[in-house]
């Protein structure tokens, strides 16, 4: 049933979807003064304008910064929350469980507009870490279904096994659950890790100006003719996306989570 | 070398099985699963802290010219619908709405081929590379999608360039609605097919086998065999696909011009240049309200119409 409809969509899908990663990488390797399409030379030179220009060097520090925040505040939060959602039976399960997504089901504006209110209030702009709490908020979820996921796949009678042999639970913890779920933990750790690093809307709310994350300097030169370091950083984007999903495809968690063969 | 960091390592075990022996875990019994999710509950509940204090602070007055908070009053929510600013915040809201929609429908549409080739093919590589293609422009980041239209539809840009190819001269899709539509797809067709392959994945390929055997034609079989069974994950994809939507800023900003700002462009400008919280308040706290009457409550209903039609079906 590979019938002309459905080949035309896929083909438009590709092209929807790899132009923009096709355009991204050549303006990061473009010539020339100004970006144009097609480029008037390949150079590096806009990579070399990144490493130069200070304010965007310092700009992809703090984004990094706030990526690795993230993923310590996620870690922390996420895997005992997925262990005890499906673990555990208890009495608010499910209530608790759709708490964990108020940051998905809220318009991401709204989110950072409480956000920005609770932290005006409470005088703790002007840092990283406000913006870090945001984006995790948002983005804890991933991580949470990713290692609930691996959670699922992972036979309990490993774990009853393991007790029955005299293990304590540290031990059974250690040395059954935490290896079991490690793809899960890894494959949401990285995706947390690149949502945090280009994250932008929250970012844009809680940033003060001396403090702005690449994605918000990025933003603001996009209001006139983009420079090519912009497009340097871009590249960078893209590079770290692209690694990070053939990362999570080889993990196999991503490709079982959609296609089983059962 | 290598011994000394296995001592350590083991050294490092005997330590947590010991404070695992002293703080006893199985004491706490049915509080257990609550300790676990304290950081999370902590960790959300400052969204959930931060969703009332917005209302809070939507319900007072505020004096711009003094910046002071007055008494308890419905002016924020007044000012959005009086003139002379109302009908701006209307259109713009309407606006929204109506792009968020024309994306949901255009994503699912394409989703749904993608995510049946995806499902149905018999080449791993063509699935495998597929999947990466999804999965990119959703971890690249709002600003570099945009970013890359940008560079598409701009003057100078790729489309430019491709249709004087054609002879075709035109000012460029910057600033129209379309060039928004363009760059909003790009993320919300691959969501979109990730959020139906799921579902389609139940659909048992005997039934478009025996639905072709008996004369069904390619477009009969979508009709009542793959779109039926695939309902509920066409229903999840429409939710996430208009709630990310709806909130979107960078496209109508840059894509946009400026000329066609969403709700979320007329908030952050309500903070950054009026610095006026309160207003920025009763507009956020609108569009929760609005997104969840255009999401969550037409999901629910049509879920459950979808149980309701099974249960007769399978009664008669």
């Amino acid at each position: 049933m590979n019938g002309p409809v459905i080949r035309l969509s896929v083909a438009l899908v590709i092209l929807l979807v790899a132009v923009p990663l096709a355009i991204v990488l050549l303006a990061s390797v473009s010539g020339g003064e100004r970006l144009a399409f097609p480029p008037e030379s390949l150079s590096l030179n806009p990579y070399r304008a990144l490493v130069g220009n200070g304010e965007i060097r310092a700009a992809l520090g703090r984004s990094l910064t706030v990526g690795l925040q993230v993923v310590v505040l996620s870690l922390i939060a996420g895997v005992p929350a997925a262990i005890a959602l499906v673990r555990f039976r208890f009495r608010f399960r499910v209530p608790l469980g759709l708490f964990m997504i108020l940051g998905v089901a809220t318009p991401l504006i709204a989110s950072a507009f409480a956000f920005l209110a609770l932290f005006t209030w409470t005088g703790s702009l002007g840092s990283l870490w406000p913006i870090s709490v945001g984006i995790t908020v948002v983005n804890l979820p991933f991580l949470m279904f990713s290692v609930a996921s691996s959670l699922l796949s992972l036979d309990p009678r490993l774990e009853e096994a393991a007790a029955t042999l005299g293990a304590e639970k540290v031990q059974t913890f250690l040395f059954v659950t935490l290896p079991g779920i490690m793809p899960g933990i890894l494959s949401g750790t990285l995706m947390v890790f690149v949502l945090g690093i280009s994250e932008f809307v929250i970012s844009l709310l809680l940033y003060t100006i001396n403090i702005q994350t690449l994605p918000i300097a990025m933003f603001a030169s996009l209001r006139g003719p983009p420079p090519p370091e912009v497009a340097a950083a871009a590249g960078l984007y893209v590079l770290a996306a692209v690694m990070v999903v053939v990362t999570l495809t080889s993990l196999k968690s991503t490709e079982q989570f959609f296609y089983r063969n059962d | 070398m290598a011994e000394r960091y296995a001592g350590l390592r083991w050294r490092l075990i005997d330590g947590l099985i010991a404070a695992g022996r002293i703080l006893r875990p199985g004491r706490l019994g049915r509080l257990q699963p609550y300790v676990l999710l304290l950081p999370a509950i902590l960790l959300v509940g400052v969204l959930a802290v931060g969703l009332v204090y917005l209302g809070w602070l939507s319900i007072h007055a505020y004096d711009t010219f003094l910046m002071q908070q007055g008494g308890l009053s419905a002016e924020q929510y007044l000012l959005l619908f009086e003139p002379p600013s109302g009908p701006f915040y209307q259109k713009t809201l309407a606006r929204t709405l109506i792009l968020s929609l024309a994306v949901t429908a255009g994503a699912v549409v394409l989703g749904l081929p993608l995510s049946y080739v995806i499902l149905r093919t018999p080449r791993r590589a063509l699935r495998v590379t597929l999947l990466v293609l999804l999965l990119v422009p959703f971890l690249m980041g709002e600003i570099v999608r945009t970013f890359a239209w940008y560079l598409i539809l701009a003057n100078r840009g790729m489309a430019g360039w491709v249709a004087g190819l054609f002879g075709i001269e035109d000012g460029g899709l910057l600033g129209t609605p379309l060039g928004v539509f363009i760059g909003m797809m790009q993320v919300s067709t691959p969501l979109a097919t990730l959020l139906i392959m799921p579902a389609m994945r139940r659909i048992d390929p005997n039934l478009e086998r025996a639905a072709a055997t008996l004369g069904a034609s390619p477009a009969r079989i979508w009709a009542h065999v793959v779109i039926p069974l695939s309902w509920p994950g066409i229903v999840a994809a429409m939710v996430v696909v208009l709630l990310l939507n709806i909130a979107e800023y960078d496209m109508p900003a840059i894509l946009g011009l400026g000329r066609l700002p969403f709700v979320a462009n007329v908030i952050g400008d309500i903070y950054r240049l009026q610095q006026n919280l309160y207003l920025g308040s009763a507009f956020s706290l609108l569009l929760l309200v609005v997104s969840t009457l255009v999401v969550v409550v037409p999901g629910l209903l049509f879920l459950g119409w979808l149980r309701l039609r099974r249960r007769r079906r399978s009664g008669a």
